[in-house]
């Protein structure tokens, strides 16, 4: 290499005003113009942060007061009784009205705690299966293959299950039902056929969450399972689900949140009467009954009904108990997530 | 660096400002409807061909149901309101109603049912609930799935005072928003049964015979079928501008004779 | 019960148990696939340029002739619309959340509750608000007025759409923004400090784009879900199928395009469909097939993008 004590130390590019060490500084950081642009970004940024946590508040206050003056006047009545189909008919010349809407709220409990079960069933083995059993190079495409399905429309749900799911089930209808269930008409559209749809829509948030909390076990549970002598196996059924519960119950609550706001797939398979499934006349026919939800009430008379005042009250009424019911959901979620992640952050060498 | 970046950024909305005054220039006339289904396809057939007559005129046509109609047009929302029947008591004097064409509505089952023939009091009963399986009518030993419209429906208005006297569709009727979904739903289903339009009716369903008179454009026409009604078009107020040229030009001959390929002159 | 007959029935159960978790992931991802293979089996006939060119003509009696150039089209004007309003907003408020924001304040725990309630909103709620709030008089710009000197908007168009749409989208694009932006190793920014940049600058010029695959993957996220949604869709554009005036792809229509209705692939499947108005069901399979392939497309995308920028590195 060169000598260094021969080495040219002036520079070559001289030292002026515009290349000195302060000049310099003042490129980079900009000087009072920059201060500017900094304290206007943070502002901008912050705006923008600010909108985006208050226009949820927006869309609450316009609903609920939308929804104002039936929950002034019958807010009770509306919960607890019900004849919605009939009262919408008469609503359209008789402006006293009042609407229940206790087979929707029914039918949305029952849709949602059906798929929510079997998708939890499901869910959980295609979790467990992904987490701990399936061998590396088939982890990934089951997993692509499952997230996948989060992905489809809900319309393409509600067309594939219209003309396949629907039919199907419609041969399943006990045949000598048509003599012995007098409410309503039995067919595939039915709870059935929306308790299917609605488990295939919500299966890959569940499973999502649950691969989350499976994994997050801590390994020193599974080692010291695995090292008393336990199967892989039971250590996963006896050691780690059970220690993923929290965060099992989380991925669940927040996919009924999901389920209980699908509207399009559900309203085209799910038959179009407001009726509570019964079981008194055996449980035979009680999966083929109709129904009809919150959300997918909405979506079938949401845009047409806008004009006539009663009508327009009592489906913002709908809309704000629907809203209710999904805020009180996925707040549980985030208190059970909240929740869980302070025990296991205590409780790492305490037994759960 | 800065001033390349802000000198495009100023080009590009000069660009996105140029490219849309002009279109405030242009203000093409824009006519809005909405409201029954029965007269919603007849209303696009028109739109279309007015389009074709005067193209700085543009219609739009939504559904709804007559009732929505009615609240359209009363609340400004859209320039004219469809409807297949009167409006309500104590609207009369404020809405102005022209009837453009007529229409008749009959009962319509599946293909595959055997059923053909019904009497006037049949179809009433089947639809207040008191006749709940073909058999009672000389059909097949089926549960009779009821498919009818929601409240909002001209169709159902006519249907109710007309064939059901006054009384309200049973409690299990399936409700659709339009002739469309009816018609449908009967085509799907084996056993069901609906009111729709005589214009929707098409090889998916099957026209009753009601009374022994089928249910042919034909027979309304010639008066031998005689469940017609007539179909109107609804503004607030009389009509002004380019609504009411539209509507003149749909009662007029032209227009007249597209409505007689489907519907029935008015 | 002896001790052999307990672990013959554990090394059953041992073995079962597996085989059970392994035919559940078979069901589901059967399910997925059937739902595909059916769609494209049924729509096959859609995937030619002439119907992917022509628009689609109702007409009362015949089959509905025609393809789906309209929602085709709709769909695009949607998804690139409310990823335009919504994109710089989520960027902005990410950044915010992921620089700037101090998580012991009180406040940040407010914000970050608003955006989770958001995000739990359902869509069809969304679309109730859509319909109500811009209705209102003063959003006349966005949609059309009424009618002559009317009291109240339309209030259905895609702008409506695009606007609640992005609202919608909104808290799903911040948290894979923010998480993309805290992901950016915290060595650049310190080098950047090193080098005396002020903040904003550094971010600008040197965290963002570090994060930029991230933010691209949750851009094409809420795309996918914007494509894919359908209540708000129906309730804010009108249910009907034709843009608001004949010549749309001219460009001194976009305005009247925008602030009129139309239809989506989504709407357009719900409409055609035996649920709907329907007996088109050729045309309901054949965009439902099209749907399909853009989410497929969408999802891979965003893969892609992923594996790429690990590799990256």
């Amino acid at each position: 290499m060169s000598d260094l004590s021969n080495a040219d130390l002036t520079l070559e590019t001289p030292l002026t005003a515009s290349n000195s060490p302060a000049a310099t500084a003042k490129l980079l950081t900009g000087g009072r113009r920059a201060r500017i642009t900094e304290s206007l970004a943070a502002v901008t940024l912050a705006a923008c942060a600010l909108f985006s946590a208050l226009v949820v508040i927006l869309v609450v206050v316009f609903v609920f007061r939308e929804a104002l003056p039936l929950f002034a006047k019958q807010a009770a009545y509306f919960l607890t009784h019900g004849g919605w189909d009939m009262q919408l008919d008469d609503a359209w010349s008789n402006t006293e009205t009042w609407f229940g809407a206790l087979e929707l709220i029914a039918a949305t409990a029952m849709t949602t705690l059906g798929a929510i079960v079997a998708s939890v069933v499901l869910g959980l083995g295609c979790a467990v299966f992904l987490a701990e059993i399936a061998p590396g190079w088939l982890r990934k495409p089951v997993e692509v293959v499952i997230q996948l399905l989060a992905g489809i429309p809900s319309v393409v749900f509600g067309l594939v299950g219209l003309m396949v799911v629907v039919p199907l089930l419609t041969n399943l209808v006990p045949v000598n039902a048509f003599d012995v269930v007098t409410d309503v008409p039995l067919d595939g559209a039915s709870l059935a056929a929306a308790v299917l749809v609605l488990t295939f829509m919500i299966l890959p948030f569940f499973t999502s969450v649950a691969v989350d909390s499976l994994r997050t076990v801590p390994r020193t549970y599974l080692d010291g399972s695995l090292a008393l002598g336990l199967t892989k196996w039971r250590t996963i059924s006896k050691v780690q689900v059970p220690a993923a519960v929290p965060g099992l119950l989380a991925g669940a609550v927040l996919a009924s949140g999901r389920a209980i706001g699908e509207a399009i797939a559900i309203s085209m398979v799910s038959g179009s009467i407001a009726f509570i499934p019964t079981l008194k006349y055996g449980m035979q026919y009680f999966p083929f009954m109709p129904v009809r939800t919150l959300a997918s009430t909405l979506v079938e008379s949401g845009g047409e009904t806008m004009s006539v005042p009663n009508i327009r009250v009592a489906l913002f009424g709908l809309a704000a108990l629907l809203l209710i019911w999904s805020l009180l959901l996925s707040l549980g979620a985030r208190v059970l997530i909240t929740w869980y992640s302070n025990r296991t952050s205590v409780a790492t060498g305490r037994s759960l | 660096m800065k001033t390349n970046r802000f000198s495009s950024l100023l080009m590009a909305c000069f660009l996105v400002v140029a490219l849309l005054v002009p279109q405030a220039a242009m203000a093409a006339t824009t006519i809005k409807i909405s409201g029954s289904t029965t007269v919603q396809p007849l209303a696009q057939q028109w739109a279309a061909a007015y389009h074709k007559l005067h193209s700085d005129v543009t219609v739009i046509v939504a559904g709804g149901g007559s009732g929505v109609g009615f609240t359209d047009v009363r609340d400004g929302k859209v320039d004219i309101g469809m409807s297949s029947r009167e409006p309500n008591a104590g609207w009369e004097s404020s809405l102005t109603k022209t009837r453009v064409a007529r229409d008749a509505v009959c009962v319509a089952v599946n293909p595959k049912n055997p059923v053909k023939n019904l009497t006037k009091a049949q179809i009433k009963s089947i639809f207040t609930g008191q006749i709940t399986n073909w058999k009672q009518v000389g059909g097949p030993n089926a549960g009779i799935v009821l498919c009818g419209r929601t409240g909002a429906s001209g169709t159902y208005a006519y249907f109710k005072e007309t064939f059901l006297g006054g009384s309200r569709q049973s409690a299990r009727t399936k409700q659709y928003a339009s002739n469309g979904m009816v018609r449908s739903a009967v085509a799907r289903t084996k056993y069901a049964i609906g009111y729709v339009s005589v214009a929707y009716v098409n090889s998916t369903v099957r026209g009753v015979v009601t009374d022994g008179v089928a249910p042919t454009e034909a027979n309304a026409a010639a008066g031998r079928y005689p469940y017609v009604r007539p179909l109107y078009f609804l503004t607030n107020g009389p009509a002004t501008g380019a609504s009411k040229a539209f509507i003149a030009w749909c009662i007029s001959k032209a227009g007249q004779n597209i409505a007689a390929k489907e519907y029935l002159r008015r | 019960m002896n001790s052999s007959m307990l672990k013959r029935g554990l090394r059953l159960r041992s073995t079962l148990g597996p085989i059970v978790c392994g035919l559940a992931a078979l069901v589901v991802a059967a399910a997925c696939i059937f739902i595909f293979g059916y769609l494209i089996q049924q729509g096959w006939h859609a995937l030619n340029w002439t119907f992917l060119s022509t628009d689609p003509q109702p007409s009362l009696l015949e089959e509905q002739a025609g393809g789906i150039r309209i929602p085709i089209a709709g769909t695009l004007i949607l998804v690139i619309l409310s990823t335009l309003l919504s994109l710089p907003i989520a960027v902005g408020a990410a950044i915010y959340l992921a620089e700037y924001l101090d998580e012991r304040r009180w406040w940040t725990r407010g914000i970050r509750l608003g955006l989770e309630v958001l995000a739990g909103v359902p869509s069809v709620v969304f679309g109730m608000f859509g319909i109500a709030m811009f209705s209102k008089h003063m959003f006349t710009v966005l949609s059309s007025q009424g009618a002559e000197g009317a009291q109240a908007a339309f209030g259905r168009s895609f702008l409506v759409a695009s606007i609640v749409m992005g609202i919608h989208v909104l808290p799903f694009v911040i948290k894979t923004a923010e998480e993309s932006i805290r992901s950016v190793p915290v060595g650049y920014r310190q080098g950047a400090a090193a080098l005396g940049i002020t903040k904003f600058r550094a971010l600008r010029k040197i965290v963002i784009p570090a994060a930029a695959p991230g933010i691209a993957t949750g851009t094409i996220l809420g795309m996918g879900l914007t494509a894919g949604d359908t209540a708000i869709v129906w309730l804010t554009l009108g249910g009907t199928i034709n843009f608001a005036t004949d010549n749309w792809w001219q460009a001194p229509h976009w305005l009247e395009v925008l602030r009129g209705p139309g239809s989506t692939l989504t709407t357009f499947i719900y409409f055609t469909s035996p649920a709907g108005e329907g007996n088109a069901t050729g045309l309901a399979f054949g965009a439902a097939a099209v749907l399909v392939l853009v989410v497929l497309v969408l999802n891979l995308a965003a893969l892609l993008i992923a594996r790429l920028s690990a590799a990256r590195g």
